[in-house]
């Protein structure tokens, strides 16, 4: 007669396990959220257009309620992420991430109002090009939450 | 349209000499390291200099150009290892740094 071998049975309860995973999720700080991605991803294509739009060329001249108008919208698009954020579980990395981006933004803008004049093509170059670079750090930053 | 090497050429100024040899070596060692944002930042950083050179770019243009690559250094150098750290540090903030207190007053005091 053969012997059958105890079944082994877990050491801990599954709901013990599910509680330290969640305790664990949420003392890292840091989760995944669709909207917050989707929000940064719009804010890159709006700075980007931002800077498309009040650089030189052909049949563009400087307009100031434009340049404002212009600015309003974008500094709208980026409370609202913001106050979306303030809204839910707080996550340092994210909010830190928007509010680098947001500043950035205010420095060209502010720019653009200081000097009241058009962004000259090179240095709308090197601009769009730090600035998809940040937008891609955050969002690669989403992405391996 | 002058070219990088031809605008560190024209630097003839004494005093800035040390700093123009230290400039070069780094960017050359910047350009052959491993890390893609080093080799990205002395791209740019010489693609800059041409453009101040001429007139492509003002000093408040560079400055702000100069400005967020600087955060965006200083942010690539803290995720570095720690035994990594101070190459990534020199490879970056320290020629930002060259470039915009020694190299570019020297080149817009040719324009």
């Amino acid at each position: 007669m053969t012997t059958v071998p105890p079944v082994l049975r877990p050491k801990f309860h599954p709901a013990a396990l599910v509680l330290c995973a969640a305790l664990l999720f949420a003392a890292c700080g840091t989760t995944k959220d669709a909207t917050s991605r989707n929000d940064i991803a719009t804010l890159k294509t709006a700075h980007l257009a931002f800077i498309d739009e009040f650089t030189e060329g052909a049949g563009k001249t400087w307009d100031e309620q434009k340049v404002t108008a212009r600015t309003a919208a974008v500094e709208k698009q980026f409370s609202d992420a913001e106050q979306y954020e303030s809204t839910k579980k707080k996550d340092a990395v994210r909010s830190r991430s928007i509010a680098n981006l947001h500043s950035q933004f205010k420095r060209h803008a502010g720019m653009l109002a200081r000097r009241k004049a058009l962004f000259r093509p090179a240095f709308a170059k090197g601009l769009k090009d730090q600035v998809s670079d940040n937008y891609d750090l955050a969002l690669r930053g989403e992405d391996t939450r | 349209m002058a070219k990088f090497d031809d605008v560190l050429d024209e630097i003839k100024d004494d005093s800035v000499q040390a700093a123009k040899t230290q400039f070069q070596d780094l960017l050359q060692q910047a350009k052959a390291d491993s890390s893609a944002f080093a080799r990205k930042n002395a791209a740019a950083l010489e693609e800059w200099i041409v453009e101040l050179r001429n007139g492509d770019l003002d000093q408040d243009e560079f400055n702000e150009l100069i400005a967020a690559q600087r955060a965006a250094a200083e942010q690539f150098v803290n995720t570095q290892a720690l035994e990594g750290k101070a190459r990534a540090k020199e490879l970056t903030l320290t020629v930002l740094d060259i470039a915009v207190k020694k190299v570019a007053p020297v080149v817009i005091a040719m324009i």
